[in-house]
């Protein structure tokens, strides 16, 4: 033996049994760690691919400010192309179209399938100038001809709509619907990863032809020169190119889709940390038992001339040894949690997501995390190991723990965590200051257990007649081991219920916000805008009340030298509030209409007016049509995920582009069953004009489902943090056995029977599960409300707490069925000892 | 007689006015109420009382394993108790053995490791240790269990591996605690005579703590703690004597000590007033 060290390996080994419980717990953690690096790594690279399939190589996007169907305005191009820095430029023309595969009717007479249409982006381009940015990858067919009556589909789109070479399909376009041939198609790289892969190309003659002016183009990609700043850039040439033109850098585009993934990825990553801090606990729990019973061992290395170092290190390298064989085990099954993962927050972001790979860094980055918390996690209780009087050695039984413990410091640990969570501090600060909350209640535990068993140990000796009175005292009299394992419990059923409620006042909220904002029955959309007339079409179908049409665009909201593209809406006030409303923040339906109609006031998402720190009544500067304009603010809403954002007057629509509405809001009269209005439109309308119609409860629904899916991350997290504490408990139980072997002994040579000392550590178990359970109330629910004031950022609209009553006899049951499957094996171990070996036992 | 910090220069470890309490709550027993003891390089001592007489305190006083509330202990001279701990542990790696009533093994090491366990502590290489590795284990009679874990081994033939490691680091003493208490009357008498062998053939000085009077009688003097202080030395004469003629007096040599325990209870009962740190009565002779 070369080293002291060896016994670290050796007593590893020696108790693998044990030890694959708490290795269990450190693996669960680690792999939630890698789940979410890796399933972080692919959200982050879809955004890049996004923000890299529309900007390809181009530094600086270019779009005409207002609606979607403006365009730039004439001259932009060269103009642009003259300016000092740019390398090289290419225009295009994109179409918001509508991609019908069913064209004819089908053999046996039936009418086209319309179920398989789709929304497309049509994109027409100039292939010379727009391919050095946008690589096109050819893997069928051939490239488009210039003004041909064909176009190139991606490989996914392809695929998602059974499209071949050849093929004859129909484009909604402005001028009406198109027939186009498929001439090819494209790999989803360069060009094909724009829209994820709902895009299809075009020449630019041929989209011009469709958009009914031989002029028109609504998009540019500037290359600049080496050493160009895309920010700079724009600052300078701004005034050059007027305030019709809205710039932004190419990596700031996908802006809501960038926000959303970085709150997936936040509320990913403090899930994470939970998990692994659930794991640390394990860690910690396992090594205070083992250093409590091997006090004799640590007495005598100290007897013997070891240094309190020299034992701390064997304590240490033991717990670096179980950490990195856990951490290992946890890359494993973190692989298999991303799959999952990754699966649910593409349904979530209703994208394609890129393929896993394997993140090498990111494993590296895990383990040593894992080994690195597994060492830290037993410091203290190495710490107690090296503390060990050498005299310790010369006692039978294992070491009271005598030290005096001061609550003041753990009670400033909780009341500094609370500050945190609840100030308005960043994300980082506030999930840091969960930790110390969660923190000073597992510090402030070994104070409560005894009066609590005490108090509820009554209701659990039950259990078991006769014997359930001592598995309570031992809990009365304990501290430290049994203190922890229950503050264990005790996190993990505080985060059920915190996420529990958070889920709850929620699905709430968004219910309250839903009806107000949306209001109206249905929503008919365009794919791009809509032909005039189709709102008497609208109006005349049997079923539909009233109507208010809405236009979207983007502008860009100046805040000094800052400026900020945003997606814009324009309504009618005179029709909206008649149809729909908003979740007011501040401002009411009559002040905000009286305001729109008059003009020059806009209304605000209040998560946007906060940011800016503007409030109702102030004024703001956007970028318009006819250059830079003030608007007063009407009022500010509660916004849902992107919403509506900025919402203008048709007042103003002069400033706003074209006019033509690219969706309506819906009411039908009293009486009418939304899904047959809404058959009604799609048959009498929907033949000749491409329409998106989605009544109030299907979009309800997608929200729901939106938001069921962001929680099931986190109660996917929640089942392997309560597998972790569940194995504290059987850890901790199995110690408790072992200790009062000779104890069990002596009350089965006294009378007790097999089934009751059975029950002794169920009483043991479940008065631990009910202490913790107990405590968990107040802890679950301060925590819910931290979670729940940090909602804002991420959905856009504030949530209420309340209270979760329907949430405390589920958890109470989660509780007590911790306790039961916990005690299995121990109960079981325990019931088995014969009595002749345990009076023997040392 | 006043605790002076002098000892005659043949005494391995001396006691100088030792007292030792204990807070238990509210309550403040005084286990060492002030007691002397010299004991000579290459003695063998016994010391007796009841449960709770402080024996295995002033054991762990001797070994440096903890500090006395007032007094000193002297190692070969050297004072003990005003060192710091890193330095009487430093000191109990190559000067002091101790060898437990419960073995104190390590369960995962082998008998071999068991023994060099000390060396390993000091960080010895082991081609540097191997050779009196080698002649422990013959002494202590394991040479055919050394790759053997404790939980192989008898009780007897554990508590053999506990010696073989205290008497590795050559010792200045040998501390024992309650050795034979738990073992049988046969394996208890092999390792008292492994105590005896170790003093006649390495010279090796061993304070024994017992409650045996069977146990003590294998020691040169026997010593009783009573009350916090210290009565004797019975002097049994056994130094390493013609190991036969040991043998056969050895139950003449338990009724002495029984004897001389009920005449110290007598003394005891009779109230007869001590002047703490000194002892009670002079040295009882038997001469055998």
């Amino acid at each position: 033996m070369r080293s002291l060290s060896t016994l670290a390996y050796r007593g590893l080994v020696a108790r693998r049994a044990r030890y694959l419980l708490t290795a269990a717990g450190t693996m669960l953690g680690v792999a939630a760690l890698f789940g979410v690096l890796v399933t972080a790594g692919v959200t982050s690279r879809a955004l890049s691919d996004t923000v890299h399939g529309w900007a390809g190589r181009a530094d600086v996007v270019i779009g005409p400010i207002g609606s979607y169907d403006s365009v730039l305005p004439v001259g932009v191009d060269t103009r642009v192309a003259r300016l000092p820095g740019v390398e090289r430029t290419t225009s295009t023309l994109g179409i918001r179209s509508l991609l019908q595969r069913g064209l004819a009717p089908k053999a046996d007479g039936m009418p086209p399938d319309l179920s398989q249409d789709q929304i497309v982006f049509l994109q027409g381009v100039d292939l010379p100038s727009y391919a050095p940015l946008h690589p096109f990858t050819l893997v069928d067919g051939r490239q488009f001809h210039p003004g041909g009556r064909e176009m190139v589909v991606t490989r996914s789109l392809a695929g998602r709509m059974h499209l071949r070479v050849g093929q004859m399909v129909a484009m909604a376009t402005p001028t009406g619907a198109v027939q186009m041939a498929i001439a090819g198609v494209i790999g989803d790289t360069g060009a094909g990863q724009a829209d994820n892969g709902g895009v299809a190309y075009t020449s630019l003659p041929t989209a011009r032809a469709m958009y009914g002016r031989a002029d028109a183009y609504n998009g540019m990609d500037v290359v600049l020169t080496k050493g160009t700043t895309p920010r700079a850039w724009i600052d300078q040439h701004r005034a050059a190119l007027g305030d019709r033109v809205a710039m932004q850098p190419a990596s700031q585009i996908a802006g809501g889709f960038r926000t959303f993934v970085a709150a997936v990825n936040a509320a990913l990553g403090l899930i994470s940390v939970i998990a692994l801090f659930v794991g640390a606990f394990l860690i910690f729990l396992t090594f205070s038992l083992a250093v409590a019973e091997r006090t004799r061992l640590y007495g005598t290395l100290r007897a013997l001339g070891a240094v309190p170092r020299q034992v701390r290190r064997v304590v240490v390298v033991e717990a670096a040894q179980l950490g990195l064989v856990s951490s290992l085990a946890g890359i494993v099954l973190g692989y298999g949690l991303a799959a999952a993962g990754v699966g649910l927050v593409g349904s979530l972001l209703r994208v394609n997501l890129p393929p896993l790979g394997f993140p090498a860094g990111a494993a590296v980055v895990s383990v040593l995390i894992g080994t690195v918390v597994s060492v830290t996690a037993a410091w203290v209780p190495a710490r107690r190991a090296a503390a060990a009087s050498p005299v310790a050695a010369m006692r039978e039984g294992q070491a009271a723990d005598e030290r005096r413990r001061r609550i003041w410091p753990r009670a400033v640990v909780l009341t500094v965590g609370m500050a945190c969570i609840f100030s308005r501090a960043p994300t980082g600060v506030r999930s840091l200051g969960a930790i110390l909350v969660l923190l000073g209640a597992v510090l402030l535990v070994p104070f409560l257990l005894s009066p609590l068993a005490r108090m509820l140990g009554p209701l659990t000796r039950r259990l078991t007649r006769g014997v359930g009175d001592i598995a309570v005292m031992h809990l009365v009299k304990e501290r430290s081991r049994s203190a922890y394992t229950l503050a264990l419990i005790m996190v993990v059923l505080a985060m059920i219920l915190a996420v529990g409620a958070s889920n709850l006042a929620m699905n709430h909220t968004l219910d309250q916000v839903l009806t107000r904002q949306a209001g109206s029955d249905m929503q008919v959309a365009a794919p791009g805008a809509f032909d005039p007339g189709v709102a008497d079409q609208l109006a005349a179908v049997k079923g539909v009340d009233r109507l208010s049409p809405v236009r979207f665009g983007q502008t860009d909201v100046l805040d000094g030298a800052r400026s900020t593209n945003t997606f814009l809406t324009v309504i009618d006030p005179a029709s909206y509030f008649r149809v729909a409303n908003f979740d007011w923040v501040q401002g009411d339906t009559a002040s905000a209409g009286s305001a729109l109609s008059a003009g020059h006031a806009v209304l605000l998402p209040d998560a946007t007016a906060s940011g800016m720190g503007v409030r109702r009544g102030q004024r703001i500067t956007l970028r318009t049509n006819l250059g830079v304009e003030r608007f007063t603010v009407a009022g500010t809403y509660a916004q849902l995920g992107n919403g509506f954002g900025v919402i203008a007057s048709t007042a103003d629509l002069s400033l706003f582009g074209s006019g033509r509405p690219n969706a309506f809001l819906v009411s039908v009269k009293a009486g009418a069953a939304p899904d047959t209005v809404r058959k009604a439109i799609i048959d009498r309308i929907g033949a000749h004009q491409p329409l998106l119609v989605q009544t109030a409860a299907m979009l309800r629904a997608q929200a729901h489902s939106q938001l069921r899916g962001f929680f099931s991350l986190a109660y996917a997290m929640l089942v392997l943090a309560g597998a972790t504490g569940m194995l504290g408990l059987a850890n901790t139980l199995v110690f408790s056995v072992l200790l009062r072997t000779r104890e069990i002994g002596m009350l089965r040579s006294s009378g007790a029977v097999r089934s009751q000392i059975r029950g002794m550590v169920l009483v043991e178990a479940a008065t631990l599960a009910l202490v913790a359970f107990v405590l968990a109330i107040p802890l679950g629910s301060l925590l819910a409300a931290g979670l729940i004031a940090g909602q804002r950022a991420t959905f856009g609209f504030t949530v209420h707490f309340t209270f979760p009553w329907r949430l405390v006899i589920p958890v109470g049951l989660i509780a007590l069925m911790i306790a039961a499957v916990a005690s299995l094996l121990p109960a079981r171990r325990a019931g088995r000892i014969e009595v002749v070996s345990a009076l023997r036992f040392d | 007689m006043s605790a002076e910090l002098t000892m005659d220069g043949a005494c391995a470890v001396a006691a100088r006015g030792l007292v030792k309490e204990y807070r238990r709550g509210e309550v403040v027993e005084r286990v060492l109420a002030g007691v002397d003891l010299d004991v000579r390089r290459g003695s063998f001592v016994s010391v007796m009382g009841p449960s709770g007489s402080g024996k295995s305190t002033l054991l762990h006083l001797l070994g440096g394993l903890d500090r006395p509330d007032a007094g000193e202990v002297l190692l070969d001279g050297s004072p003990l108790s005003s060192l710091s701990d890193e330095d009487r542990t430093l000191l109990r790696r190559g000067r002091i053995g101790i060898v437990y009533q419960f073995f104190n093994l390590v369960p995962v090491l082998s008998v071999d490791e068991n023994i060099a366990l000390p060396a390993v502590i000091a960080g010895r290489r082991e081609r540097a240790y191997r050779g009196k590795l080698d002649e422990i284990v013959e002494l202590v009679g394991l040479a055919d269990h050394r790759t053997k874990r404790p939980d192989e081994l008898s009780g007897g033939q554990q508590q053999r591996a506990a010696i073989g490691r205290a008497l590795f680091v050559e010792p200045a003493v040998l501390l024992a605690d309650e050795p034979t208490g738990n073992l049988d009357f046969r394996s208890g008498a092999d390792i008292l005579a492994l105590f005896v062998e170790a003093q006649c053939s390495l010279g090796q000085t061993i304070v024994m703590v017992t409650h045996d009077p069977r146990s003590a009688a294998h020691g040169e003097e026997v010593l009783l703690l009573r009350g916090g202080s210290m009565a004797g030395p019975l002097v049994l004469n056994t130094r390493c004597r013609d190991a036969a003629r040991i043998d056969r007096s050895h139950e003449a040599r338990s009724r002495a000590v029984l004897r001389w325990l009920e005449q110290q209870e007598q003394l005891d009962d009779a109230a007869v007033p001590r002047d703490p740190g000194t002892r009670v009565q002079g040295p009882a002779t038997l001469k055998v």
